[in-house]
């Protein structure tokens, strides 16, 4: 066999060991570095291939040229591109330095030629024997773990790289900033003066270890963490696009910092945000979870399709998924195969499907899930909710009965023309919703099954979302039958022989006209209209001239709407008979179709709705009863849908499930993701705890762990922490606490020349570098040292004050009345997020945009950075709550004094002689000009903007 | 020469990645922005700048809201005939409208009086005397496509490319392809005038993936322009030169006393920015302080008052560009009239276009007058255009049409007096000169030196462009 799959560990190992170190996303990966270890797929040969040819040769069987494919070992021993017995003769050698422009590959026009380093690259690893390998990443972890003396620790397999390029760690920071690294890294908070000097006295590893796990088991830690989690779950407390109106999902956001803060396992964490609605018995946290996937936008604006929004948000949560979860940029497989990474077109929508059945989607916020603060609200919740459930039971109850003779038909297909949607409901009901046209005609078409013979037809035209849209009249102008043989291209219309009503919109005794029902019958008449009883469901009964067979037949009951504007039934269901039930017993005609019993019960349901209590509500997750038929969309438009997909996951990366399960639902999924041999999840997990700490990943493309994603610098370091996750119950607490008890991570940030030239990046870890706080950790740094930071966890968003005119470039103002008293001093966390003008102090720091995942906040440096600290009336404030402290806690003090504490405040260490000279002659010449507490203040607004302050040691 | 080389394969090269690094953002970041584009095109060191640029900067007159096209470039005989007729069924199967009902809804003639104007004939209607006046100067695209129907999702795909949030705009593409020559200004620069803001916000000049450096930077109408530019309330500037002169001797110091190197480039990098930023606290009010223009300028552009305007920013456009910003796009809103009271092509229209008609065609003369005109593009359009038909409502209006619409582009390296493209006869669709938005881009970005298909930016395993995998230069539009 010309190519052969390597199960050895040898060879992977020697594969690993050459791994290539890559610098950043403005550098080309080198296919290797210089000098290293012999060629192998996966050490070179596979990115040359990828880079060159896979775009082409790759898994994208519609890109496919010739039918050769070049990245799987199947395709290359058919390809025949390579020859083992005479290697120079390899078709594969022959067409990349082909000086034929008919055979050269890639084609002129197509793509570069490969370089000559390239070229010799492939030529060695065919001479080698050609061995192929599977992509790392997807990769299972390996059975057993070699068995090393001693046993491997994470600073073993930095510094054992290090070695080979004549390296070691830095000493370990000192004592202060060690501190503050640490705790602006668990906590996003820097450590009091106190804890500095009593650490500094006793610096020993028992001490760092015991603020170690201090820190971890805080709230704080909680908090700075679910700002990771939020900037990946892309939250924010509005709809989005233009209108961008607001929207109350912060009790997930709460769930997140509990969740964090009680170190729920990884998978546990996973299962409940992705499905907790449907786990058994779900709690009322658990269905709070499912928020994560409820981050996504809303357009509201007027035109804007319910079916367009709703898929927009399913694409939504599938992408964010694959960058979350699987590292991948599964959403590249929307409109096509993916052109490197082994997912089809149709595997993405395997995806998609598992999204495709929640109820939510539309402008509408539904389903919300109340959110009681204590027990008190808990019960007044769960008590409305029981009254709900219960009348709601008895309303479809008392329906059902009023319409027992019937038997609902809910067709395959039922449109309405000019746009608007219906919306199919459990109770075999209709909602119309969307786009509201002038006029409309309803077409509900299909079998129908359980009804033999078809002569009668009842329309239940509900209370609940109508009778017309907006709650008042409708019109209906004609109803049209007809039916055909399957198969068959024509129509056979069937007349009307009789009709009735429960009310009939009658205006010819003030001179206006009939609306009655008789009149759909000649065809001639207005039609049928119930004004003015709008809070009641209405029944229309029709009996066809002839009843007709329907069994291999197919019914088509088309509702002309199109008098006046908008007259439009908003709510329905459609029965069928044999025959019109005999007599409805009331002396009136047709005054017993709706019965008293359903009407007092519709109107019971309408007053508990009204009752709803006045609680905070958040955004969830929830299924329908029935799952929708999920179709590839042929180049990813969702108007040219395709052939069925069945949910499932990209067979590349799915080694370990039962191939005898059939995964359903999203908790199928959660749970695949999430299973302990789901090795790309865990190594993806890992990853970005690492990222976060070391402001670079293990696999610096955080969001690739694709072909063309970087290789790991350290790949044994990531299979060891990702196994060492799964072994410790995927407990992030666990693994943060492993990395940041390592020397790698508590060693010092200075830097050699040898250590600069050898290591440019860092990404070799030989050293600490230090890192910009976000605006988040800088705000609240500024508020712990004025201590005026408000510890209180949770609750809704707040509005601290940002300067004015922040929406004059949004379509729609907001009210960002700035909060009072303490709420203007919460933690960053807890501010207000408009998805269309985000608080400017955060975004001038790079804070992400909230309208898709963020798995790495890019760092710049810019000049509107140095103003918004410099000048921003929150900083300015907040320096004033320091020159306030300053005159509390030492009256009478010298300013000497107070740039010292101011110092000790913020940085955790005194000011020396120098530094304290050159603060005290500005903070001199502000106390001539504008007297002590403005001097104070200036001293703060200094401190505020030092980059000793602003960064991370 | 070799095969043409693919643009996925070549790396960005060192020499740029220095640049950026260095340069903190695209205020006054590429000092040598200039340099840049000339040289990097000679020495082949950046590989997308493939020809020497035209345009050198770019003005953007965005209408937001999608004027009609029927009420100001785009006559019509036929459509005048088929008055209050349906429309053809051929025409209206398969297509998608906002609010109308395709079938039902009749053709809607313009009761705009039309005349032929300049040597080139274009014909402009009588509510834009202005512009009419400069059609010599302008090259008008009749035949421009969009696939969003709705504002905010147009607007996006008019910027970046793309119908949803998550990719760079085409200004950031600019600012990250050629950097800014504007020493302490910002090189992508967002002004607004009109009611309310363009819907869609931030996004619409966002960096998406690309640095945060290379976002629009929105000028404010009132107040300080830019966030936080003024001092705190009661520092004057002593007090505040005190402040930036301490922070740096402290940043310093700092990094003396704690024994690291004050020259480690971090360090380095942000004292430059803070001194960057304190410039801009005095530059950036003389941009803005217009009291130093001529009045003949003022009346040219139509000025009344210093108050927000259009007006103002087409002048402050100018301003920004003769220091050296690259991109400046104006936002005008509520062209969006569907025949609401508020919003209809009567008096609402009317007043849009007076609002925008002098100072626009103001600009291009301006601009021409100082010699900026044959390197800087000027291009004025909506997000799409409006329906042949009109709908049913209280007062005279259209929906929105992506079928066919006008834009019109001036100076930086394209014709003068041409028209690009055709409509059938009732202007529901190109019978020649079609071009979709990424076409329009790829012609913009080829205007500035750059070739669409290079300038590309790896972000979640993919080479992303501001064309996408689309995208086809008008070569017909190049002078």
């Amino acid at each position: 066999m010309a190519v052969q799959q390597s199960k050895s560990r040898a060879a992977c190992t020697a594969a690993r060991a050459g791994l290539v170190l890559v610098l950043g996303v403005f550098l080309a990966e080198p296919a290797r570095t210089e000098g290293e270890s012999a060629p192998s797929w996966s050490n070179g040969v596979r990115t040359v291939l990828s880079e060159h040819c896979f775009a082409c040769h790759g898994p994208d069987p519609s890109a496919r040229a010739a039918g050769v494919r070049l990245d799987t070992a199947a395709g290359l021993l058919e390809s025949d591109a390579i020859d083992l017995g005479s290697p120079e003769d390899s078709e594969l050698l022959y067409r990349v330095t082909s000086e034929d422009d008919f055979d050269h590959m890639p084609p002129p026009g197509a793509g570069r030629a490969l370089r000559s380093d390239e070229v010799d690259l492939l030529r060695q690893w065919i001479e080698a024997g050609a061995e192929w390998e599977p992509h790392w990443a997807y990769a299972p972890f390996e059975d057993e773990p070699a068995a090393t003396e001693p046993a491997p620790t994470l600073d073993g397999f930095v510094q054992a790289r290090l070695r080979q390029q004549g390296l070691d760690l830095n000493p370990r920071a000192n004592p202060r900033d060690l501190l503050r690294r640490l705790f602006l890294d668990v906590v996003g908070l820097p450590p009091s003066a106190e804890a500095i000097a009593s650490f500094e006295a006793d610096p020993s590893e028992d001490a760092y270890a015991a603020h170690v796990d201090a820190l971890l088991s805080s709230q704080e830690f909680g908090e700075h963490w679910a700002r990771h989690w939020l900037d990946l779950a892309r939250y924010a407390d509005s709809h989005g696009y233009t209108i961008d109106g607001g929207r109350s999902i912060w009790p997930w956001r709460d769930w997140v910092v509990q969740a964090i803060a009680s170190d729920m396992p990884f998978d546990q964490f996973t299962v409940e945000q992705l499905a907790g609605d449907l786990l058994p018995n779900a709690t009322r946290e658990q269905r709070i979870a499912t928020g994560f996937h409820r981050n996504t936008q809303v357009n509201q604006e007027g035109g804007a399709k319910d079916e367009e929004n709703r898929i927009n948000a399913v694409i939504d949560r599938t992408n964010t998924t694959g960058s979350v979860w699987l590292g991948s940029s599964v959403g590249c497989a929307q409109c096509h195969t993916h052109k490197f990474d082994p997912i089809t077109h149709s595997e993405y929508f395997g995806l998609f499907a598992f999204f495709n059945s929640t109820l939510d989607g539309g402008v509408s916020q539904a389903p919300t899930l109340l959110v009681p603060r204590n027990s008190e609200e808990e019960a007044q919740a769960a008590k409305w909710e029981q009254r709900l459930v219960e009348a709601k039971a008895r309303y479809l109850d008392e329906w059902n009965k009023a319409s027992e003779n019937w038997t609902v038909w809910q067709p395959e297909w039922a449109t309405g023309s000019n746009g608007p949607e219906l919306r199919p409901e459990l109770s075999g009901a209709y909602r119309l919703l969307g786009q509201n046209p002038v006029f409309s005609t309803y077409v509900l078409q299909g079998a129908t099954p359980g009804v033999a013979n078809v002569g009668a037809l009842r329309l239940e035209v509900l209370a609940d979302g109508g009778p017309g849209r907006g709650g008042k009249n409708f019109v209906l102008q004609e109803v049209r039958v007809a039916s055909r043989a399957d198969g068959e291209a024509e129509w056979t219309p069937h007349a009307l022989g009789a009709a009735r009503a429960d009310f009939e919109q009658d205006s010819s005794a003030k001179g206006g006209s009939s609306y009655v029902a008789a009149s759909l019958l000649d065809g001639e008449g207005p039609g049928w209209a119930v004004q003015p009883q709008f809070d009641s469901p209405h029944v229309l009964e029709l009996e066809l001239s002839e009843a007709f067979h329907a069994e291999g037949r197919e019914l088509r009951v088309e509702l002309v709407q199109e008098y006046g504007s908008h007259h439009t039934i908003g709510a329905f269901r459609m029965g069928l008979a044999a025959a019109l039930p005999a007599g409805d017993g009331s002396g009136q005609a047709g005054g017993g179709l709706v019965p008293k019993a359903w009407l007092d019960s519709w109107r019971a349901l309408s007053q508990v709705r009204g009752e709803r209590p006045r609680l905070p509500s958040t955004l969830v997750l929830e299924e329908r009863s029935a799952p929708r038929t999920t179709r590839r969309f042929e180049r990813g438009s969702f108007l040219d849908q395709r052939e069925p997909v069945s949910p499932g996951v990209p067979a590349a990366m799915d080694h370990f499930a039962d191939p005898e399960s059939v995964m359903r639902t999203r908790l199928d999924l959660a749970h695949w993701l999430v299973n302990p041999a789901n090795a790309l999840v865990h190594r993806v997990t890992v990853n970005r705890f690492w990222q976060q700490l070391f402001g670079v990943g293990i696999v610096p493309s955080e969001n690739d762990f694709g072909l063309r994603g970087v290789r790991p610098t350290h790949p044994d370091l990531l299979e060891w922490l990702a196994q060492d996750f799964v072994e410790h119950g995927m407990s992030r607490r666990h693994t943060l606490r492993t990395i940041l008890l390592s020397k790698t991570y508590c060693q010092s940030d200075a830097q050699s020349p040898e250590k600069v030239k050898a290591d440019p990046e860092g990404t070799l870890f030989s050293r600490r570098r230090p890192m910009r706080l976000s605006g988040e950790v800088l705000r609240d740094s500024m508020l712990e040292a004025s201590g005026v930071l408000h510890r209180k966890v949770g609750g809704g968003p707040v509005q601290p004050p940002q300067p004015e005119g922040v929406f004059s470039f949004t379509q729609s103002r907001k009210n960002w009345k700035p909060s009072e008293g303490d709420e203007r001093f919460r933690r960053s966390l807890y501010t207000r997020i408009w998805r269309s003008s985000p608080f400017p102090f955060y975004s001038t720091f790079d804070a992400p945009s909230p309208g898709f995942s963020c798995t790495r906040r890019t760092v710049s440096t810019s000049p509107l950075q140095a103003l918004a600290l410099a000048n921003d009336p929150l900083v300015v404030e907040i320096a004033q709550a320091m020159g306030e402290r300053m005159i509390r806690e030492l009256p009478g003090a010298t300013l000497a004094v107070r740039i010292d504490a101011a110092y000790r405040w913020a940085l955790g260490r005194s000011a020396t002689a120098e530094e304290v000279a050159l603060l005290l002659e500005h903070a001199q010449a502000v106390e001539q000009q504008r007297g002590e507490s403005a001097a104070c203040s200036a001293i703060a607004r200094v401190v505020f903007n030092l980059y000793e302050f602003t960064h991370r040691p | 020469m070799k095969a043409r080389r693919n643009p996925k394969a070549i790396p960005r090269r060192e020499a740029l990645r220095q640049i950026l690094q260095t340069s903190a953002s695209g205020l006054g970041a590429l000092a040598f922005g200039d340099r840049l584009m000339q040289d990097g095109f000679a020495q082949g060191a950046l590989p997308y700048l493939t020809h020497a640029p035209k345009a050198k900067r770019v003005i953007w007159l965005f209408m937001a809201g999608a004027p009609s096209q029927f009420e100001l470039f785009e006559p019509k005989e036929t459509l005048q005939k088929l008055d209050g007729e349906t429309l053809p069924p051929s025409l209206a199967a398969g297509k998608r409208f906002a609010f109308i009902d395709g079938a039902r809804a009749k053709l809607l003639g313009t009761s705009r009086k039309f005349a032929r104007h300049g040597e080139s004939g274009a014909p402009v209607s009588e509510l834009l005397p202005h512009i009419a006046g400069i059609v010599d100067k302008v090259s008008f695209l009749r035949g421009v496509q969009g696939k969003e129907i709705n504002h905010g999702p147009a607007k996006l795909f008019m910027n970046t490319g793309f119908g949803q949030f998550g990719r760079p705009s085409c200004g950031s593409w600019s600012l990250y392809g050629l950097g800014s020559e504007a020493e302490d200004l910002p090189g992508f620069v967002v002004l607004q005038s009109g009611s309310r803001g363009p819907r869609g916000g931030g996004p619409l000049w966002g960096n998406a993936f690309l640095p945060s450096s290379v976002a629009g930077t929105p000028f404010r109408g009132k107040g300080d322009p830019v966030l936080d530019l003024g001092n705190p309330e009661g520092v004057d500037s002593a007090e505040q030169s005190g402040f930036f002169r301490t922070v740096a001797a402290l940043d310093r110091a700092g990094a003396e006393g704690q024994g690291r190197d004050a020259d480690r480039p971090d360090l380095a990098e942000r004292i430059k920015t803070y001194e960057l930023a304190h410039r801009m606290q005095s530059s950036t009010p003389d941009l803005v302080d217009l009291s130093k223009e001529p009045e003949s300028v003022r009346k040219l552009y139509g000025m009344e008052g210093d108050g927000p305007s259009f007006a103002r920013n087409c002048l402050l456009a100018r301003r920004l560009i003769e220091r050296g910003s690259r991109f400046v796009q104006l936002y005008h809103a509520d062209w969006d009239h569907h025949g609401d009271p508020n919003n209809n092509l009567g008096k609402p229209l009317e007043a849009r276009c007076r609002e925008v008609d002098q100072a626009s065609a103001a600009l291009v003369l301006d601009l021409e007058q100082r010699g900026l005109l044959e390197d800087t593009l000027v291009i004025w359009g909506g997000e799409f255009g409006r329906t042949p038909l009109g709908e049913v409502r209280n007062f005279i209006g259209r929906d929105h049409h992506i079928g066919a619409f006008t834009m019109w582009m001036a100076g930086g390296g394209v014709k003068a007096g041409y028209s690009h493209g055709e409509t059938d006869e009732i202007g529901f669709a190109p019978v020649s000169g079609a071009m979709d938005i990424h076409d329009l881009h790829a012609t913009i970005l080829h205007l500035m030196g750059i070739d669409h298909e290079r300038l590309t930016f790896r972000s979640q395993g993919r080479d992303f462009r501001l064309t996408d995998v689309h995208g086809h230069v008008q070569t017909n539009l190049l002078a």
